[in-house]
């Protein structure tokens, strides 16, 4: 799984750095926990401003998790669809 | 940095980027009250009971924004009262710095201990049994405290085998190290301004966002926007504050673009403070005074003078950071206006004494300044830049880590005299530092260089950052390596005359 997180001014401003604390945090504690998918893989970007809050207002944080973009970006809706994600094998068999 | 509070922080930082929109397009202040709907929009709450009411605390945000004091529900007229004396391009506010928003406190008890939900009514019920006061009883609900009674020494939190007893405070008073929040009438916060130190800890600790400081970012702007020549110094805990792809030289451009002539790190004074704080050391201690506490931080500082008086006279007479940079722009450009970028609020105050306020014009927070980046469109990472920056030296930029301080000196101290053995204690909190002067007034301290820092982890913990100390203690480490002088002594940027004799 790929994380983009972007860093721009609005972003950061709105707390883009505690998104990405937060993920460095998930990658030492819970994703090294048995049950983890053994393929699964997080990689965690950072960007310069994707432009999003340039097309739309209010938008900040801006977080792209595998293509798609995530507005308002908060820590604990990104920690679960990487969670949801990382425990796959066992939800669905 | 309460990092865990986004919303309160976030509602923050909107607020500043708000207020510098609105001086930089030149808005009419008197259509402050537009911004509230624009900050708040739509007829949902979203973090408190309702838009109304959260519409009036963002309101009293702003003003304080713009300098003006907080008002309380009595007093709340139009939001744009009393706002021509603060449209102007010189510093305004005036003491408090730091004030509870009346209408946002939530009235939090001073100390309480309570039964929650978790009480199974058990038949041994020990809470009841070790009460020395009587004031638990059982009933139908399960065991009940009877306030009147209580007298909160906690004893049946202690026996409870369910923990279903909590014992809870304010998290703004548990946060304030020198005793300086009290009650209103209405069981508010209040703080009493004879005690308060201005560190900031309230400010990131209360769980509602009911404490904030006043602002100058708008009288900056105007200050900018006018034509005034204005110079910024920065901080050394800036490095990493402003997007973790932005690099110190990016910082420094981004701040030319929002309209001001040129950057100096105040790492620079830094680099005085060191030669002379080592200086004093050795001329001082033992023999005249028996310690030496470091200067820089003003809280700190501030704390000593107003509890410890009979020892304040060991606190370093050498000037801060701030005010050696400071003179040093006002040497080079007498006529320009100098604003101090920060992590810290208690310089605001610092600016305002009498031997500091010529020359500090304004003083502003990395949050303020990320406000203005985020006005101004102003993206630091993707500017291009030549060149390093190269106002400080290796130890100069470590100030910005709790122990910095006393590490510069140190070093200093064994340039001046490598015989010279120097014990120092680092202290980090506020609370930390009162208790470490009540062992220094009993002379359990002598002979030590004592670093005071009123925040946990030293300035990169401060009340006006972006980002966690965690990820700045990196990133200042990093940048102190670049510097081409090893010892303050090597700075060629301090005019000869300023060096210490």
């Amino acid at each position: 799984m790929k994380i983009v997180v972007c860093v721009g001014s609005n972003c950061t401003m709105m707390g883009a750095d505690s998104i990405i604390a937060s993920l460095e945090n998930l990658k030492e504690t819970i994703l090294k926990k048995e049950g983890v998918n053994p393929v699964f893989d997080l990689d965690i970007e950072i960007a310069r401003c994707l432009g999003e809050c340039k097309i739309k207002k209010a938008v900040s944080p801006v977080v792209v998790v595998d293509g798609v973009i995530y507005h308002n970006a908060s820590r604990e809706e990104i920690m679960s669809v990487v969670l949801d994600a990382a425990f796959d094998n066992i939800l669905t068999k | 940095m309460r990092e865990f509070y986004n919303d309160i922080i976030n509602i923050r930082r909107m607020v500043f980027a708000a207020i510098a929109r609105i001086a930089y397009e030149d808005e009419d202040l008197k259509k402050l009250g537009d911004e509230t709907y624009r900050l708040i929009p739509g007829e949902k709450a979203h973090y408190r009971e309702n838009v109304f009411r959260e519409r009036a605390v963002i309101g009293e945000r702003l003003r304080l924004a713009l300098g003006l004091d907080a008002r309380t529900a009595a007093e709340t007229g139009p939001i744009s009262e009393g706002i021509e004396n603060v449209d102007v391009d010189t510093r305004v506010y005036t003491p408090p710095l730091v004030s509870v928003i009346k209408i946002a406190c939530e009235a939090c008890a001073e100390k309480t201990v309570f039964v929650t939900n978790n009480c199974r009514k058990c038949l041994a019920h020990p809470c009841k049994n070790v009460c020395p006061k009587n004031a638990i009883t059982i009933e139908k609900s399960g065991a009940v405290i009877d306030q009147a009674k209580c007298i909160k020494c906690g004893r049946c939190k202690t026996e409870c085998p369910y923990h279903a007893i909590v014992e809870y405070g304010r998290p703004c008073a548990a946060s304030c190290g020198v005793n300086a929040i009290k009650s209103d009438y209405l069981g508010r916060a209040e703080i009493d301004d004879s005690k308060c130190v201005a560190c900031g800890n309230c400010i990131q600790e209360c769980p509602f966002g009911a404490i904030s400081d006043k602002s100058e970012i708008f009288q900056l702007i105007k200050a900018i926007t006018s034509g005034k020549e204005v110079y910024a110094i920065i901080a050394p805990s800036f490095v990493g504050q402003f997007g973790a792809l932005t690099t110190p030289e990016q910082v420094f451009d981004g701040i030319r673009e929002l309209g001001i002539k040129d950057v100096v790190e105040v790492g620079l004074g830094a680099d005085l403070t060191t030669l002379n704080e080592a200086k004093e050391f050795v001329e001082t201690v033992p023999e005249k005074d028996p310690f030496m506490g470091t200067s820089c931080c003003y809280s700190w500082k501030l704390m000593v003078e107003k509890n410890f008086p009979e020892i304040n006279d060991y606190i370093s007479e050498s000037s801060t950071p701030m005010v050696y940079t400071s003179h040093h722009i006002k040497k080079n450009h007498p006529d320009s206006k100098v604003v101090f970028i920060g992590p810290c609020i208690s310089k605001k105050l610092e600016a305002l004494q009498d031997h500091v306020k010529d020359y500090v014009d304004f003083v502003i927070t990395f949050e303020e300044l990320m406000g203005m980046f985020v006005a101004k469109e102003i993206e630091p990472a993707e500017i291009e830049v030549d060149g390093k920056i190269k106002d400080a030296s290796v130890t100069g930029r470590g100030y910005a880590v709790g122990g910095g301080v006393a590490q510069a000196v140190k070093e200093r101290i064994h340039e001046i005299n490598p015989d010279m053995d120097v014990k120092v204690e680092c202290i980090e909190g506020l609370a930390e530092c009162v208790k470490i002067m009540r062992l220094a007034k009993l002379g359990m301290k002598n002979g030590l260089l004592l670093e005071g820092m009123a925040c946990k982890n030293g300035c990169i913990g401060g009340p006006g950052t972006v980002v966690s100390a965690a990820r700045a203690r990196k990133s200042v480490a990093t940048f102190s390596k670049e510097s081409p002088y090893k010892s303050p002594a090597d700075n060629d940027n301090i005019n000869p005359e300023d060096m210490p004799k």
